[in-house]
């Protein structure tokens, strides 16, 4: 089933859209909350672009028969991937060209996030982070 | 009655400008919260400069004989027209030229909002940053 693009209001009234399949971002997913709730998927970003920018959120994975926002906290894991050799920097962590920067499932949370935004100089800057990331080398 | 350029403080600290009358907004706009309270008003934006960052929000329209800003849901449309040869781009949907997008007024909410910067692309020229509420591209 492809990814929804169906937006709906986070309780914080941001506009969200649930991520459901692996998704390679795109100039369009810029200014929306991409909301994770399928365990072990992999974002991978565009070659950076001056001021993309996107957010990506650990929505949990939908309790059985639960409504829509029911996610429990450590049931997903999210990576995230940059283009090719760029990488992403900023909020203390610090990665090399290629890491991948993960969502840590044990100790995710519901609400767990991470701001991106492009700079030509690095690749990606983290403009925000809630919850663990940790970065993950290749 | 010209817009304001008195700022307040909005609960969440940031400074605003009330907009009671159509606007374009122009670099003195950048940087504050651009509080649209009457209805059906259309914001424009400057030709696409690298940097330049605009937040529109949806402050709603005050009731007759109501204090300041105790406006309600549902009150006020706001526009957010780009210049003819730039688009907005994100949300989800694809961007086109001279497509202006509309925070809808009967599922619109007080804090409402759009951000969006300024690429200088003449290929796109409005990423929007962050979203608020519901805002439908013209057709």
């Amino acid at each position: 089933m492809a990814n929804s693009t169906t937006l709906y209001r986070l309780k914080d009234g941001r506009m969200a859209v649930d991520v459901t399949e692996a998704k390679t971002l795109a100039l369009k997913d810029c200014g929306v909350v991409q909301n994770v709730t399928i365990d072990a998927l992999t974002i991978t970003l565009p070659a950076a672009v001056v001021n993309y920018s996107y957010t990506i959120r650990n929505g949990g994975v939908k309790a059985t028969s639960g409504p829509t926002g029911s996610g429990s906290d450590g049931s997903v894991a999210i990576t995230i991937a940059p283009d090719g050799t760029e990488y992403m920097s900023g909020c203390e962590l610090t990665t090399d060209a290629s890491d991948l920067v993960v969502n840590t499932k044990a100790t995710s949370q519901v609400g767990d996030e991470i701001g991106l935004v492009a700079s030509t100089a690095t690749g990606w800057l983290i403009t925000k982070l809630k919850g663990t990331w940790a970065k993950t080398s290749v | 009655m010209a817009n304001s350029t008195t700022l307040f403080t909005l609960p969440d600290g940031r400074k605003a400008v009330d907009v009671t009358e159509n606007k374009t907004l122009a670099i003195t706009d950048c940087g504050v919260v651009q509080n649209v309270i009457t209805d059906a008003l259309t914001i424009t934006l400057p030709a696409t400069i690298v940097g330049y960052a605009y937040t529109i929000r949806n402050g709603g329209d005050n009731a007759t004989s109501t204090p300041t800003r105790s406006s309600t849901d549902a009150s006020t449309i706001v526009t957010v027209s780009p210049n003819a040869s730039d688009m907005i781009v994100g949300m989800e949907v694809t961007g086109a030229n001279d497509k202006d997008f509309v925070n809808t007024k009967a599922t619109a909410q007080v804090g409402d909002e759009l951000q969006l910067l300024g690429d200088g692309a003449s290929a796109t020229g409005w990423i929007v940053q962050k979203v608020k509420g519901i805002w439908a591209k013209q057709a």
